[in-house]
């Protein structure tokens, strides 16, 4: 006697993750003829050292237990749970967390599943492991300068396609969707790996060494440790990078604080369209607390690689605002700004340049394609719309886009 | 089985809000405004890390832009200032810039500023102002920076600053310039211009006698290397055996090489055979370099994962 587990997603590879956001999961009991009227077992987590945790609950919820009791009937019909990760732990590899089934009664195991609680990490927190799977993923992507990297340089250039990220209350939306896009990227390269975040508002001691992000000389060149995959990055035909030596190990950059952040939105009745202006600060004098070099500059900052660390940060930010007001409801007027924009801005926009080429002023060219899918969800599509990146972990829609931060829970 | 506490979600989430709360409390206190600013910096006594500081605090949000940037243009021309107020307002008229849609209308100022700053006397700002100049490819700029590095007229910055910031212009317009300082300058300029010519297919041959020379610098080594690989993986396939096979190369050069193939599909499939994935193994196996191993462990996945 057994129990069959299905997730509702597996990767070719035959492996599922998680996020903070439960899943509803099938169990079905598999008896020989004839068995039993039905069993009693307890779902569980079984967790290895510095592993994800699981929660599981009966229905969607924020509110799950480490267990959950489940009567499954003889005749093989399925019992749904819902299982997502147990904020805040997540895991650092594939496989370092289990779902068990076992039988209530006599404790045998009748299941197991591997998974990952897959999440983005804080930057400076990486293990040495996940530091060197994420560079080792970048570096493939970039390619020495012919990779699928050139094609995300290209979306965030001037002219029109700098009207499109950086023009309007799209801005936050349109990197969600560009962020998401890379990380996916990523994840098929390595699917373990997840985008990290640079924290800019505090010290980074581990993020600014040669051996992650590298250091900066007196010329403004990043100097990377022998063996530090990134030490082969090619931007637009030059190799390494350009970067000016305004942060070091110790340095905290002067930028708005995450909560002073959170404060730009209101209090009282908090709104995104005030929200929004962090575009300028932190955001923008993030980009120059590094004084020179391509990340001061919105054309060249993606020739940087610190650049999609930057801006997952920015994207955590407003993520975090949206847990905090509990404003992810893109039918709530809170939630997005209040108005008629530039095309590409508006709530029923579809995004540059994955829905393809447009007539101008738009961008007449489409780097890059469709945005990339995602074994795990098949939200947002691949020509998303401003309003498919705002709930992004689902707390309305089944719609989650698979990834979360590691201090933002979810919650209905 | 271990059972946790679970967090209490709500609850963190009120403990947070009220955290954010204190913070919008204390920021409710009015920000740098930009006319107290402007009079400040213009006053006779300023004291220029105030105004500095001020330059900093100054908000870039909706309502106060145009104002905050009318006012750092004006602290950025004021030659009356110090250099360091000065170069934070550009340092802030940089934060501003990445709301292009805002700045459009101050653009073309800017740029005009920052070409007659490009010549003033403070190296600081000469050098700041080409800094930014030179990430747009401003045509102006760089004809300074080339008829400096031509002796065409006294130079605004050093030759290795020079290149390095001509070396961005995506026209490639001071290729041949480079081919000249890359095979006849000496220290940082010759490094800068051989780091310029990356995607240079004329420099191969170039490229090949410096990564081989063992004469050479490693970092120049380096550089030549990565610069072989970029314009040619079927000779950097060869140079790139040699280096991992010779085992009186420096370990740094070595690991760049293994890190290279294993980053590079085309160069790792010219070179998968079961001799060099065992003289690879080999090498991982003696080296005290920790970083040699590290990139022999990826190179031998990548080995592993190349169909041949």
């Amino acid at each position: 006697m057994n129990v069959a587990i299905a997730f509702p997603r597996y990767d070719p590879q035959g492996r599922t993750f998680v996020t903070w956001r439960p899943v509803e999961v099938m169990l079905k009991l598999v008896a020989p003829s004839p068995g039993p009227a039905s069993v009693n077992v307890t779902v569980s987590a079984k967790t290895l050292a510095s592993g994800g945790s699981l929660l599981f609950a009966d229905h969607l919820t924020h509110a799950g237990s480490p267990t959950i009791d489940v009567t499954l009937p003889g005749n093989g019909q399925e019992v749904a749970i819902w299982v997502g990760g147990a904020f805040p732990t997540a895991s650092s590899r594939y496989g370092d967390v289990s779902l068990v089934v076992r039988d209530k009664a006599s404790g045998l195991t009748l299941g197991t599943q591997d998974l990952m609680v897959r999440i983005r990490k804080d930057a400076n927190t990486l293990s040495v492991a996940e530091r060197d799977r994420f560079l080792a993923a970048l570096a493939t992507l970039n390619g020495a300068g012919t990779g699928r990297y050139n094609d995300f340089r290209d979306m965030h250039v001037g002219g029109p396609p700098d009207t499109e990220a950086h023009g309007g209350p799209g801005f936050l939306p349109w990197h969600r969707s560009y962020l998401l896009d890379f990380e996916r990227e990523l994840q098929a390269i390595d699917p373990e790996v997840t985008l990290p975040y640079w924290r800019f508002d505090r010290a980074a001691p581990n993020v600014f060494t040669r051996a992650f992000m590298g250091v900066a000389n007196a010329l403004n060149q990043v100097q990377f440790a022998a063996g530090n995959p990134l030490t082969g990055w090619v931007a637009s035909g030059l190799p390494g990078i350009d970067r000016g030596r305004g942060i070091g190990p110790s340095t905290v950059p002067s930028v708005l604080g995450e909560k002073q952040t959170l404060a730009l939105g209101g209090t009282a009745t908090p709104s995104f369209g005030s929200f929004r202006t962090m575009q300028g600060n932190p955001h923008g004098r993030a980009h120059m607390s590094h004084v020179a070099g391509w990340i001061t500059n919105p054309t060249t900052a993606p020739r940087d690689p610190i650049f999609f660390l930057l801006h997952c940060n920015v994207d955590r930010l407003w993520a975090k605002w949206q847990w905090a007001t509990k404003i992810h409801d893109p039918a709530k007027p809170a939630s997005f700004a209040a108005g008629t924009f530039p095309p590409g801005h508006n709530l029923p926009d579809a995004l540059w340049p994955w829905c393809g080429p447009l007539a101008p002023p738009r961008p007449t060219t489409a780097p890059g394609g469709g945005l990339a899918q995602s074994p795990m969800t098949d939200a947002p599509p691949a020509s998303p719309k401003v309003r498919e990146m705002i709930d992004y972990l689902g707390t309305r829609t089944p719609a989650h886009h698979a990834f979360a931060y590691d201090d933002v829970p979810f919650q209905i | 089985m271990a059972i946790e506490d679970t967090v209490d979600i709500e609850e963190l989430r009120k403990q947070y809000l009220s955290e954010v709360e204190v913070e919008a409390a204390a920021a409710s206190s009015p920000a740098v405004a930009p006319a107290a600013l402007e009079s400040h910096a213009m006053a006779a006594q300023h004291e220029p890390e105030a105004v500095r500081d001020m330059v900093t605090a100054l908000p870039l949000d909706e309502e106060a832009y145009e104002a905050s940037v009318r006012t750092l243009l004006d602290i950025l021309g004021n030659d009356a200032l110090d250099p360091a107020p000065r170069l934070s307002a550009l340092n802030t008229l940089g934060a501003a810039e990445f709301q292009p849609a805002a700045f459009a209308p101050f653009h073309a100022e800017f740029i005009e500023l920052l070409r007659r700053l490009a010549l003033h006397r403070s190296k600081d700002i000469r050098t700041a102002a080409l800094e930014r100049l030179t990430l747009t490819n401003d045509p102006e700029a760089q004809r300074l920076l080339r008829e400096g590095l031509e002796k065409i007229r006294r130079p605004l910055v050093t030759a290795a600053k020079a290149v390095q910031l001509l070396a961005r212009d995506d026209h490639g317009s001071a290729i041949p310039l480079f081919r000249r300082l890359a095979a006849n300058a000496t220290g940082q300029v010759r490094e800068q211009a051989l780091r310029a010519l990356a995607v240079d297919p004329k420099s191969i041959p170039l490229f090949e006698e410096i990564a081989a020379n063992k004469q050479e610098r490693t970092q120049l080594r380096q550089i030549a290397a990565v610069n072989l690989k970029n314009t040619s993986a079927s000779r950097f396939a060869k140079l790139a055996r040699d280096l991992v096979l010779d085992e009186q190369e420096v370990d740094k050069l070595r690991a760049v090489a293994v890190s290279a193939i294993a980053h590079t599909s085309d160069v790792a499939a010219r070179l998968k055979s079961p001799a060099f994935t065992e003289s690879v193994l080999a090498l991982g196996a003696s080296t005290g370099s920790r970083a040699l191993k590290a990139s022999v462990a990826r190179l031998s996945k990548t080995l592993g994962d190349t169909k041949a």
